[in-house]
């Protein structure tokens, strides 16, 4: 499982997530809180973020807390990697007619 | 009477609803054990962790237990993807090693159709001494046959490095 895998099938649910993961802070974001912006599922959530890793699109890793201390377990925070940020830049790219233009006019 | 049935229903519903409220975070708990433990074993340590956080991240009742539930689907999803990784890892190497096969066949069938051509050529131009090919008659066939082999040599050279490249 080492492999760079496929690109990931762009779904609604997996651009939403994509997209917050964009505007994430530098530090990651918990899967719990893109669940509660995006109101995705945890049973959609999580196999999308697990193949957006697998693809090296998003990165992972523990926060930086000590779990004894926080009486918490620690939360596992997701970034964009560069390549999932140019990859994600050019889904959205795609996407939008005409570069961001209207593509008909009447 | 009707009323002294609805006042019975009304503190059986409060006792249910208190049973069921102290019973909501043990069923969560069996719910996300039972998640990680349908998780490739690779993944079990660290999605306990991730996901206990993730539903103390959400206040206690039904909502953290329909998210424990939810879990289960994506620990089965995860499970697909991983099973189908592996398949497809091990079909490459598979069709690797099948590839390599096909060559080393298509290798061996020429060069036994080179020596039988080269019999003949021998044979056509008189360059066999007996049984034993002259010297003359090895250096023609090899400056006529030579494109051929190092074509056949760098096919498989190819056909390598495509293997290792994939195993």
């Amino acid at each position: 499982m080492g492999k760079i895998a496929k690109p990931p099938r762009i779904t609604g649910p997996t651009l939403k997530v994509i997209g917050q993961l964009m505007t994430a802070p530098a530090m990651g974001i918990a899967g719990a809180d893109i669940s509660k912006e995006t109101g995705i599922a945890s049973g959609t959530l999580y196999p999308i973020l697990f193949r957006l890793e697998q693809t090296k699109w998003i990165t992972s890793e523990w926060e930086n807390i000590d779990p004894s201390e926080a009486g918490r377990p620690r939360k596992r925070l997701y970034t964009l990697t560069p390549l999932g940020h140019r990859e994600s830049k050019s889904v959205f790219d795609s996407l939008m007619p005409s570069n961001g233009r209207i593509a008909w006019q009447p | 009477m009707a009323a002294l049935v609805t006042l019975a229903l009304a503190v059986v519903g409060i006792l249910m609803a208190d049973e069921i409220k102290a019973w909501l975070p043990t069923v969560t708990q069996w719910l996300l054990n039972f998640a990680v433990k349908r998780l490739p074993e690779a993944e079990r340590e660290r999605r306990l962790e991730e996901w206990s956080a993730d539903l103390r991240s959400f206040p206690e009742g039904a909502i953290k237990c329909l998210r424990a539930f939810d879990l289960s689907r994506a620990s089965m999803s995860i499970r697909w993807s991983y099973r189908r990784g592996y398949i497809a890892s091990q079909a490459i190497r598979h069709l690797g090693v099948w590839y390599l096969r096909i060559w080393l066949f298509v290798v061996l069938k020429t060069i036994s159709r080179l020596q039988s051509r080269l019999k003949v050529f021998s044979a056509r131009r008189g360059l066999t001494e007996g049984s034993v090919l002259t010297e003359e008659a090895s250096r023609a066939f090899l400056n006529e046959n030579a494109r051929i082999a190092m074509l056949i040599l760098a096919k498989s050279l190819k056909a390598c490095e495509r293997y290792l490249g994939k195993s």
